[in-house]
């Protein structure tokens, strides 16, 4: 399980705010991190990857403590192992698809990980050699996802992983993933302002609203809060 | 034939001054790209001025720094450095008359690598050190060799601060522009000609590489 509970000041729209959360991720769930543009999404990944330093906050990871202010300890992003997929270009231009994924296989991991059979398990076999600017958007996607398979991440965050994307790959997207965290048991978090994404994807939901969330909700859940807002307006 | 020791001299500066540049050019470079604060501006502003400050200003100010009655010339001389009318001389005047050449475009590039290929390398593990070398310098080459090219291309043309701080010492700091002006003035127009000639081949051959490169730049932007 990874705990979080932290507070940040950040920059919107409306000048400055904090943002404020307090949410236990389930290991073997794919979360949703639900919430209009600005309200401090991607504050959060950074956060959990170690990239931003919050004000005040705790964050465990297993047993481990990744974070906590109070005691001034803050685990490094290297040492914290987590893949970080973007929106676009997640991955780096100049290398090969198989360069991609051979820097990040870890030292300790080099004779684990088998290349050819990662990419036939992200049905991209023969495409070894390709640069990222020859694939289309959801074949970058699948190798970034590659690539976090062969880091051995604990934690996959995807920030807004489909919205480059068109429908028909965004749906092989979604079996894709479905499959991956049923087989590596994966705790994935996935920020995005589609309620689709949830919909189709998510076992739960962190709502952030006004800057603020108290813990993840069941899909279920979550559904029924989106009916009624539908209802109301 | 004409004397091609004038334009070894020339390549020799031109070469010595665009790597020693791109080695203290891309920790400047980067430092400058990262750093916010108010007083960037003035620290830009002396960056860009050997751009437009005349290059007999900069080759007189250099002398009077490197005069033994100065203490810094003063400090060299009594440890048997000499500067003043040396090809160390021309190639310090050089290093300060091409540094905008060769930082501003290293700046512009690391300003416009994303920020996440930093933050995905280190999520994979990786140092900042060896991102730098391994994903964010490949990714900025082109800005590397234009910037290259330019500082050669602007050294191979120099000739009022090397005249200044260098005088026109023949196998010393007699440059090919230097060349072409000492034949001018005695009448040996084709040894004028044949050194007018390379420079002229020479620059043809830079603007092009530099043409080529922001072609291929463009290529590669589009992923």
């Amino acid at each position: 399980m990874l705990h979080i509970n932290f507070k940040k000041q950040i920059k919107s729209v409306s000048g400055e705010t904090s943002i404020e959360v307090e949410a236990n991720f389930k290991n073997t769930a794919i979360t949703g991190i639900y919430g209009n543009s600005g309200e401090g999404k991607s504050t959060l990944f950074n956060v959990i990857a170690g990239l931003n330093l919050p004000e005040y906050g705790t964050l465990y990871y297993k047993d481990l403590i990744w974070l906590d202010t109070e005691n001034k300890i803050n685990l490094s992003t290297q040492k914290r192992n987590t893949g970080y997929i973007f929106q676009t270009n997640s991955l780096f231009p100049h290398f090969t698809v198989k360069e991609n994924i051979l820097y990040a296989i870890q030292k300790e991991n080099q004779d684990e990980v088998n290349i050819s059979e990662l990419l036939n398990q992200v049905d991209m076999m023969g495409m070894e050699d390709r640069y990222p600017h020859q694939l289309s958007g959801g074949q970058v996607q699948r190798i970034a996802i590659a690539r976090a398979l062969a880091q051995k991440a604990q934690i996959i965050l995807m920030d807004e992983p489909f919205s480059a994307l068109d429908l028909e790959i965004k749906q092989k997207l979604y079996s894709f993933i479905k499959v991956f965290k049923k087989k590596y048991n994966l705790m994935i978090l996935i920020v995005t302002h589609d309620i689709n994404d949830i919909f189709y994807l998510c076992d739960e939901v962190l709502w952030i609203k006004n800057h603020k969330s108290t813990g993840t909700i069941p899909i279920n859940q979550f559904k029924e809060e989106i009916e009624l807002k539908l209802r109301d307006l | 034939m004409p004397d091609l020791t004038p334009i070894f001299l020339s390549l020799k500066l031109a070469l010595l001054t665009s790597f020693v540049l791109l080695v203290i050019g891309l920790p400047i470079a980067y430092g400058l790209s990262i750093w916010k604060s108010k007083a960037k501006i003035f620290v830009e502003s002396l960056v860009s001025l050997p751009i437009i400050l005349p290059p007999t200003v900069i080759g007189f100010y250099l002398l009077i720094i490197f005069s033994p009655e100065n203490l810094i010339g003063e400090t060299l001389e009594n440890l048997g450095i000499h500067i003043p009318f040396t090809f160390s001389g021309i190639l310090i005047a050089s290093l300060i008359y091409s540094f905008p050449f060769m930082v501003q475009p290293l700046q512009k590039a690391f300003e416009q690598i994303p920020q996440h290929y930093w933050n995905v390398s280190y999520t994979l593990g990786k140092s900042k050190f060896e991102t730098l070398v391994k994903i964010v310098l490949p990714n900025m080459k082109y800005a590397i060799l234009t910037g290259f090219i330019l500082t050669f291309a602007h050294t191979m043309g120099e000739f009022g601060v090397i005249l200044m701080i260098g005088g026109n010492i023949p196998g010393v700091t007699k440059v090919a522009s230097l060349a072409i002006y000492s034949d001018l003035e005695a009448l040996n127009y084709s040894a004028a000609h044949f050194y007018s000639l390379i420079l002229l081949t020479i620059s043809i051959v830079i603007i092009f590489l530099v043409n080529l490169l922001n072609k291929d730049k463009k290529v590669d932007a589009s992923y």
